[in-house]
């Protein structure tokens, strides 16, 4: 699979999905939601690598894998999997005082060093602080911890390339950055970048 | 095992390593007085992780600089692990769970002793072949993980963020044997393990296999550089840990945040602990002891010991020292330039209890003292016969 390059400012990007992807009520709540970045990984794919974005088919839906979980298909060499969804994992908060509904995160990016939009990253799966799915509302004044779990990629470095500044000395596995937009019925859109974010090492103690 | 180190890098003309800190020389008081400020002040938390990260563009050190003690947002704000936990049986069955107490003590002792329970009972992380280890209890002995008199620790399991149940690790599955905490676990073998359960879903073991026991790569990158399992009772005297010294102990709060996000990194960025656990894994670490030394008086080893091997190894210090330029040593340096820890330099690591059994150095390579000291160390001439035979027989004595 290819990435297909879209330079996109952030800004520019927001506008535009905000105006052409979401249908949003006339008003809405405008700079009510925040979003700021709590954590998150690319993703473990070494024993389902066909799962991870190179190899994931853009028509299929995209998986819900629970870490650890066994393979449903095994044959006789059953056990829990090295394979694990990306996740991150943000706060949302309601500065407004007018309780938020239909919030959803409606997309996320991988950015090139510049912070352009180079590949979109199917999310699989938003859910609450204890799992659960997320039910899209926010009350006024009131802060939410989610996670998203998305395709995420065997080699995103390979796609992103190295630092522009880097020395080459630490560059072989650096982190890469997303970009999450978050639609809401009743509220503007929001959306964070996300600080160096990294697959999820198989050995780190 | 001359020169000293400071001549040493005189004459190869090398890099002098960083002006070590200075260990605080009670450290679990220290931290009893400073315990509030740990769990209420993420300012004060945030500059003991500044401070502890000396060289912040290593790789290992920009993931913690990024993520922890953030004004907004960040790894604070991760749920807390629900801190239930459930012994695995010898049967592969699950213990009676337990909770871990939610409120800090008040006074030393209660810190000391909730940080035992958290060194034997705390998952610091969770792996898919640990779960498959844990059942299939006939591979344990091999792996080390059970011990020859059928002793089992280590293997926890716990209640995830999804609320599931999962296995982990603990603290003592490799850093306790013989029933010593702290005491390096020199027959657990989890690259064969590791090995075992790639091979069972069809793939090639890799380097795990090549790890052997009491070692492991502890890194996630291309370079193959299995550790031995480090002894811990010296931790209190050591300037800095890793073994390319990553962090720097300028404080002991360094080793609690440590401790922490290595946690958090070792349960995917989905929780944390709670804090008051790591404080007092931390002070638990910072006091483990060992049945003293047993150096007769006058040995003729520690004045070999003292011209040869004190001007890095300090005797007020469990033998420990600070860090060294790798520059003339023999053998390995790789973890010196890791991908993800590289400082350029080593850790000097404490010596006290190296007559217990090897294998020895960080890579383990040698199997006794004696090859180590006939081998000239990691750098430098061996001693003349005579006087090898007295530094091993000291060394045992430590």
């Amino acid at each position: 699979m290819t990435p297909i390059l879209r330079p996109v400012p952030a800004a520019l990007a927001l506008a535009l999905f905000g105006c052409e992807q979401i249908s949003q009520p006339p008003a809405t709540v405008s700079d009510g939601l925040t979003a700021a970045h709590v954590g998150g990984h690319l993703g473990s794919y070494r024993d389902c690598p066909d799962e991870a974005w190179e190899n994931h088919n853009a028509d299929d839906a995209a998986p819900d894998r629970v870490a650890g979980a066994p393979d449903a298909d095994c044959d006789g060499a059953c056990g829990p999997l090295n394979c694990e969804a990306a996740r991150l994992t943000f706060t949302l908060s309601n500065q407004s005082d007018v309780d938020a509904e239909g919030v959803e995160p409606v997309a996320l990016f991988l950015l090139d060093r510049d912070g352009l939009e180079i590949v979109e990253l199917p999310i699989a799966a938003t859910l609450d602080e204890d799992g659960q799915p997320f039910d899209g509302a926010l009350d006024a004044g009131g802060q939410a911890l989610l996670h998203i779990e998305f395709v995420g990629l065997l080699d995103a470095a390979a796609l992103v390339g190295p630092p522009a500044d880097g020395d080459g000395a630490f560059d072989w596995r650096s982190g890469v950055q997303l970009r999450l937009l978050i639609g809401a019925a009743t509220h503007d859109d929001t959306g964070l970048d996300t600080p160096l974010v990294y697959s999820l090492p198989e050995i780190d103690t | 095992m001359r020169p000293s180190p400071l001549l040493l890098l005189v004459l190869v003309g090398c890099t002098p390593p960083p002006e070590a800190p200075v260990p605080i020389a009670d450290p679990a008081g220290w931290m009893v007085a400073h315990a509030d400020a740990f769990l209420s002040d993420r300012g004060q938390r945030r500059a003991w992780l500044e401070s502890s990260l000396w060289q912040p563009e290593v790789p290992y050190a920009r993931k913690r600089l990024d993520g922890y003690a953030l004004p907004n947002g960040g790894w604070d704000a991760l749920p807390e692990m629900a801190a239930r936990t459930a012994a695995v049986q010898t049967d592969g069955s699950t213990g009676p769970w337990r909770t871990l107490p939610a409120t800090p003590p008040s006074d030393i002792a209660g810190w000391r002793a909730l940080g035992e329970r958290v060194f034997h009972e705390l998952p610091m992380r969770r792996d898919a072949y640990v779960e498959w280890l844990a059942d299939r209890p006939e591979l344990w002995a091999r792996a080390g993980v059970q011990t020859e008199d059928g002793a089992l620790g280590g293997l926890t399991r716990f209640v995830d963020w999804r609320g599931e149940t999962r296995t982990g690790i603990t603290c003592a599955l490799c850093h306790r044997a013989e029933g010593q905490p702290g005491r390096a676990a020199r027959g657990l073998d989890l690259g064969w393990a590791r090995a075992r359960y790639v091979e069972s879903r069809g793939q090639a073991p890799g380097a795990y296999a090549d790890w052997g026991r009491g070692r492991m790569d502890v890194t996630d990158d291309p370079v193959d550089d299995p550790l031995a399992i480090a002894d811990l009772w010296t931790v209190r005297w050591q300037s800095h840990i890793n073994t390319s010294g990553a962090v720097r102990l300028d404080t002991p709060a360094a080793l609690a945040i440590r401790f922490e996000t290595q946690f958090i990194t070792g349960h995917a960025f989905a929780t944390r602990p709670p804090r008051h656990l790591v404080w007092a894994l931390a002070i638990y670490v910072l006091t483990l002891d060992r049945p003293p030394s047993a150096v007769p008086v006058d040995h003729p080893g520690a004045a070999v010991f003292a011209d040869r091997c004190a001007g890095c190894h300090d005797p007020e210090r469990g033998y420990a020292g600070d860090l060294v330029s790798p520059a003339g040593f023999i053998g390995q340096t790789g973890p010196a330039f890791s991908p993800m820890r590289g400082t350029g330099y080593l850790k000097v690591p404490g010596l006290l209890g190296v007559g217990e059994g090897g294998p020895y150095l960080h890579d383990a390579r040698f199997d006794s003292l004696s090859a180590l000291v006939e081998a000239g160390h990691p750098y430098g001439d061996p001693p003349p016969p005579a006087q090898a035979a007295a530094l091993v027989d000291f060394l045992r004595h430590l």
